[in-house]
C-alpha cells in the first residue's frame, strides 16, 4: 500500500519513476507527492498532451514548460521582471537589445547555461518561422538576428523598433541548444516531430514524471540559476469534467483548482477552501460578418443595426444571471485589466430597449404587424453561431437572455450550436469566403498586450485569424504604427484611437468580461491573482511565490 | 473444399472487406465533417495565416483528398498509423496506450452487469408475478433509464471520500512494487467500473428473465419440475441453457463497448481510454487517431463476431449447411 513519507521526495520519486518506466517490480520503496511533501497539486480541466514548446499550442502545457525552461524575463502585468537576464539595455531607437546573462546556470543534464543557448534559441525560431516554429516564432518576426559574443551577453537586433520588445522576447523559452541543434538541422522538421517527454530543463524545476492529458509532475531542478524554490514539487493533473475534479479538492486529494466552475463555489467554500474570484482577461462577444460576399442579410454590415443591437443586450443581467456573478459587463476588446492599454472611453452601451427600438425604426427597419421586423425583404431572424464546447452552459444562457430581448425589438435570433471546429467552419466558409455567416458568439482570451488582440481584425488576418472579414485600411495603418511605437505614451494614444474604430464599426460586441475563479485549500501562502490565471505562460510567478505552511 | 471450410473462408471475406470498408469509409466520412484540425491550432497569439498554411503542409492536408487517402494506405501497409495532429506522438502507441486502460475497466463492468443481470433475470423469471419479480424488473428498469451521466456524479458525489474518482492510477503516487500499482489500479477502477455495471445490468436482469420465462413453460422444465429436481437444477440446468441465445447475442454486442469503451464514464472519471480518445479526436479533428482508433475498434470487434461465427458453427453445425 502507498504509504505518506516527509522529506527525500526527490531520491525517492527518481528511483521510483525509473521503477516505473523499467516495470520493476522487485523495489518495495513508496511515497507519494501530496502537500505533506510540500508538493503543490493543481487540477485543471485545460488538458496537456505534448511538452513540445514548438507545437503546443495548449496553455497549461505552455505554464508547466515555463516551469521547466529558463526565458530571459518573466512578465509583471504589463512589465517585465529579470529572469536568465539579470539586466538588460537598447540603443536609442530600440533596435539593438543587449541582455546580460547570469553565470553559473546549469541544465539539468549538467551542461552549461549560458548567452549562447538564448542567440541559438531566436536563430532556430527565425530560420523554421515559416515552418515547424511558426507556432512561437510570429512574436519575434521582426527580429533580425541574435548573437552572444561571450557566454554572458545576449545581443538581439531587431529589423525595425518593435512595440513592447522586451515583453515579445520575455515570451520565449529558452532551449539547450546541445539537444536541439540536431533537431533544427535541414527543414527543421524533426523540431516538430520531436516529443520532448524527457526535456533537458534549465528552470527552477525538472520533469519527474509526464503522461499527456493526465499528469505533469515536476521537483526542484540543483543547478538552477535563481534562488530555489520553496515548494518540493509541483504537480498538474488533467481532468476531462469538472465534477470529479471539484470533489478531488474537496476530499484535499488536490491544493489548487483551476478554473473553478462558478457552480461549485458554494460547495467549496463550505468545505473550508478559499476561492478567488478576480477580473480576468477572457471576453465574450457577438462578432459580425462584415463582408461583402454575404449577399443574403447584407444589413448586418450596416452599423446602425450594430449599434441598435449593441443596445438590446442586458449585459449586467447575463453577468449576473448566466455567468452567476462572476462576469462584469464589457465593452472594449482590450480588457480594463490589462490597465493604461484599455481606452475609458470606450464603455459598454447601456441596455436601452426603447433606443434599439428607435435607431432600429430611424434606420427603416419597419416593424410588421406580426411585431416582427423586415430588412431588404425579408424577416429580421438571424442565426447565431455558438460553439457549445467553449462557450459551455454559460454562453447558451446569456445567448437565451439575449433572444427574449430581442424579440422586444422585433429580431429573432435562433441559437445553431455545435463543437469549435464545426462553427469555425460555419464562420469563415465556405472555403473563407464569408458568404453565409452573420452572427455569432465566441470569445477571445487576450493578452495584456494589446498587440495581438488588436491583430486579430486586421484585413491580413482573413483566411487567419480573422472570424468577422472586417476590412479597414485606416485600422491596419494604425496597427502597423502601434507595432513600431516603442514610446508607451504615443502608442498608447494609437491603441486608445483603434479602440474606437472598433467600437465605431462593431465587428465584435463584447459582452461580459469574466472573471478568473480559482480555488485553494488553507495551508499555502503566497496565491497571488493573475489576471491570466495560474496557469500562466508568460511567467512563473505564480508557482514560484507559492509557499507550504510547514 | 468441404462445406466447413468454404463457410469459414467465406466469413473470412466478409471479415476482410469489413476491414477495408471501414478503414476506407472512417478515412472519407471524417473529412466530410465541417472543421479542420488546423482552425483551432491556428488560433493562438502567434496565429496567421501563414501559420496555418505551415501547419496544413505539416499535416499534409494541403494534398489533395485522394493524395491523403493514397498516403495513408501506403502507411497503413507498412503498419503506420501515422501521428496523432495534437499528441504528434504515433496514433499505434497512443491507441494501443487507451485500449490498455480501457479493456480492464470495460471487462469488469461488463462481467459485473452480466454476472448480476443474469441472476437477478432468471430470479425474478423463477418468482414471475411475484413481489421479487416486481421488484427486480421495477429496479433493473429504473437504473437501466437513467442516464449513465447521472449515474457516475451520484457516485462520485457518494464515494469520493473513500474511492478515488479520476484518473487511471493515483498520478502523484510513487509506488514502486507491483502489488500497490495493481492495488492502486483496482481502486481506480471500482466507480467507472461499476457505473458501466449498473447503466448496463438492467438490459440483462430484463432480456434473461423473458428468456427464461419463455423457456419455463416448455416440456423438458415441466418433466424436471415433475420429477421433483431442487429448484437451482432446474434453472441452471434445464431452463437457462435453452434461453441463453439472446443472453449470449447482448453479451456479443456488449464487446463493442469492451474495446470501444465508453465515452460518457471514461469522461466523467477522466479515464485515459479509447472512447475519451475518439471523442477528443473528433474534437479536435485529430483525424489519424480518430482513423487509427476506430480501426483497432473495427477490427477487434470484427474479430470477436468472426470468433462467435465459428463458436456458433461448433455448437450448431446445421448452420454452415
Amino acid at each position: 500500500m502507498t504509504r505518506h513519507i516527509r522529506g527525500n521526495f526527490i531520491g525517492t520519486a527518481i528511483a521510483a519513476v525509473a521503477a516505473l518506466g523499467l516495470g520493476m517490480a522487485a523495489q518495495t520503496s513508496s511515497a507519494k507527492a501530496d502537500a505533506a511533501n510540500g508538493v503543490l497539486r493543481v487540477g485543471t480541466t485545460f488538458s496537456c498532451s505534448s511538452l513540445n514548446p514548438y507545437t503546443t499550442t495548449q496553455s497549461s502545457c505552455l505554464a508547466a514548460l515555463r516551469l521547466m525552461y529558463p526565458s530571459l524575463g518573466q512578465a509583471s502585468g504589463t512589465d517585465v521582471e529579470p529572469d536568465l537576464a539579470e539586466s538588460w539595455t537598447s540603443n536609442a531607437d530600440a533596435t539593438v537589445w543587449t541582455f546580460k546573462i547570469r553565470s553559473g546556470g546549469k541544465w539539468s543534464d549538467g551542461q552549461p547555461l549560458t548567452a549562447k543557448d538564448a542567440a541559438f534559441t531566436i536563430d532556430m525560431l527565425l530560420k523554421h518561422i515559416e515552418g515547424s516554429t511558426a507556432r512561437r516564432a510570429r512574436s519575434i518576426s521582426t527580429v533580425e538576428k541574435a548573437e552572444a559574443p561571450d557566454e554572458s551577453t545576449l545581443v538581439v537586433t531587431f529589423k525595425q523598433p518593435t512595440a513592447n520588445a522586451l515583453g515579445r522576447l520575455a515570451q520565449l523559452l529558452i532551449m539547450p541548444e546541445h539537444v536541439w541543434a540536431p533537431l533544427s538541422e535541414g527543414d527543421g522538421a524533426k523540431i516538430a516531430s520531436f516529443a520532448n517527454d524527457q526535456p533537458v530543463a534549465g528552470g527552477p524545476f525538472k520533469l519527474a514524471r509526464f503522461v499527456a492529458d493526465q499528469i505533469i509532475l515536476m521537483q526542484p531542478m540543483d543547478g538552477y540559476f535563481g534562488a530555489a524554490p520553496a515548494l518540493k514539487g509541483v504537480g498538474i493533473q488533467f481532468f476531462t469534467d469538472s465534477t470529479a475534479m471539484v470533489q478531488a479538492l474537496i476530499n484535499k486529494q488536490l491544493d489548487i483548482v483551476t478554473p473553478l466552475p462558478a457552480t461549485s463555489v458554494d460547495a467549496v467554500r463550505k468545505a473550508g477552501v478559499e476561492v478567488a474570484n478576480y477580473p480576468g482577461l477572457r471576453f465574450h462577444s457577438w462578432l459580425f460578418n462584415s463582408s461583402e460576399n454575404q449577399k443574403k442579410f447584407p444589413e448586418i454590415r450596416d452599423v446602425k443595426l450594430r449599434e441598435a443591437f449593441a443596445h438590446a443586450i442586458d449585459r449586467k443581467k447575463i453577468a449576473e444571471v448566466a455567468y452567476l456573478g462572476f462576469a462584469t459587463p464589457g465593452d472594449s476588446m482590450v480588457p480594463k485589466v490589462t490597465g493604461q492599454w484599455s481606452n475609458p472611453n470606450v464603455v459598454g452601451e447601456t441596455f436601452d430597449l426603447d433606443l434599439a427600438n428607435k435607431i432600429l425604426d430611424d434606420a427603416g427597419y419597419a416593424k410588421g404587424a406580426d411585431g416582427w421586423r423586415t430588412a431588404n425583404g425579408h424577416r429580421m431572424s438571424y442565426h447565431v453561431l455558438i460553439p457549445a464546447n467553449v462557450e459551455g452552459a454559460e454562453g447558451l444562457r446569456a445567448l437565451e437572455i439575449a433572444t427574449a430581448d430581442f424579440k422586444k425589438i422585433g429580431v429573432e435570433l435562433i441559437a445553431e450550436q455545435s463543437d469549435n471546429a464545426t462553427v469555425a467552419a460555419a464562420i469563415t466558409g465556405p472555403d473563407n469566403t464569408f458568404a453565409d455567416a452573420t452572427i455569432a458568439q465566441w470569445g477571445w482570451i487576450p493578452q495584456m498586450d494589446p498587440d495581438f488582440i488588436l491583430s486579430v481584425v486586421l484585413c491580413s488576418q482573413i483566411g487567419g485569424l480573422s472570424e468577422t472579414a472586417y476590412c479597414n485600411k485606416d485600422y491596419d495603418d494604425l496597427y502597423a504604427a502601434q507595432a513600431k511605437e516603442v514610446d508607451p505614451e504615443k502608442r498608447k494614444a494609437i491603441v486608445w484611437k483603434m479602440q474606437e474604430i472598433l467600437q465605431r464599426d462593431r465587428p465584435y460586441i463584447v459582452t461580459v468580461q469574466q472573471n478568473n475563479v480559482e480555488a485553494h485549500v488553507p495551508g499555502w501562502s503566497g496565491f497571488t491573482e493573475n489576471p491570466i490565471g495560474f496557469l500562466d505562460y508568460t511567467s512563473n510567478q505564480t508557482f514560484m511565490s507559492m509557499k507550504p505552511a510547514n | 473444399m468441404s462445406t466447413r471450410t468454404s463457410y469459414l473462408a467465406g466469413k473470412v471475406r466478409v471479415a476482410a472487406f469489413g476491414v477495408f470498408a471501414t478503414l476506407t469509409l472512417n478515412f472519407f466520412l471524417f473529412r466530410v465533417l465541417p472543421g479542420d484540425a488546423v482552425s483551432s491550432m491556428a488560433r493562438v497569439p502567434d496565429g496567421s495565416v501563414e501559420l496555418k498554411e505551415a501547419l496544413m503542409r505539416q499535416f499534409g492536408l494541403d494534398k489533395s483528398l485522394w493524395g491523403q487517402y493514397l498516403d495513408y494506405l501506403a502507411q497503413l501497409a507498412q503498419g503506420n498509423m501515422g501521428v496523432s495532429y495534437a499528441s504528434l506522438r504515433p496514433v499505434t502507441g497512443e491507441v494501443l496506450a487507451a485500449l490498455g486502460n480501457t479493456v480492464p475497466m470495460t471487462l469488469l463492468g461488463i462481467a459485473l452487469a452480466i454476472l448480476v443481470g443474469t441472476t437477478t433475470g432468471v430470479v425474478a423469471a423463477w418468482r414471475h408475478d411475484t413481489l421479487v419479480d416486481s421488484i427486480i424488473s421495477n429496479v433493473a428498469t429504473v437504473i437501466y433509464s437513467a442516464p449513465t451521466q447521472w449515474i457516475a456524479i451520484m457516485l462520485i458525489l457518494a464515494m469520493a471520500q473513500y474511492l478515488p474518482v479520476s484518473g487511471a492510477s493515483d498520478p502523484f503516487a510513487f509506488a514502486a512494487d507491483a502489488w500497490s500499482v495493481a492495488i492502486d489500479r483496482l481502486k481506480h477502477m471500482i466507480l467507472p467500473s461499476l457505473t458501466l455495471a449498473l447503466a448496463t445490468f438492467g438490459q440483462y436482469t430484463l432480456v434473461t428473465r423473458s428468456a427464461v420465462l419463455a423457456t419455463l413453460g416448455d416440456d423438458h422444465v415441466a418433466a424436471a419440475k415433475a420429477i421433483g429436481f431442487p429448484v437451482r437444477r432446474i434453472l441452471t440446468g434445464y431452463a437457462l441453457p435453452n434461453a441463453l441465445i439472446p443472453i449470449v447475442t447482448l453479451g456479443a454486442l456488449s464487446a463493442g463497448t469492451v474495446v470501444g469503451g465508453s465515452v460518457v464514464v471514461e469522461t466523467v472519471f477522466s479515464w485515459p481510454g479509447i472512447g475519451r480518445a475518439m471523442y477528443d479526436s473528433i474534437i479536435q479533428r485529430d483525424f489519424p487517431m480518430l482513423q487509427g482508433a476506430l480501426l483497432v475498434v473495427t477490427v477487434a470487434v470484427i474479430l470477436i463476431n468472426l470468433a462467435a461465427d465459428i463458436v456458433n458453427m461448433k455448437l450448431d453445425p446445421r448452420i454452415v449447411e
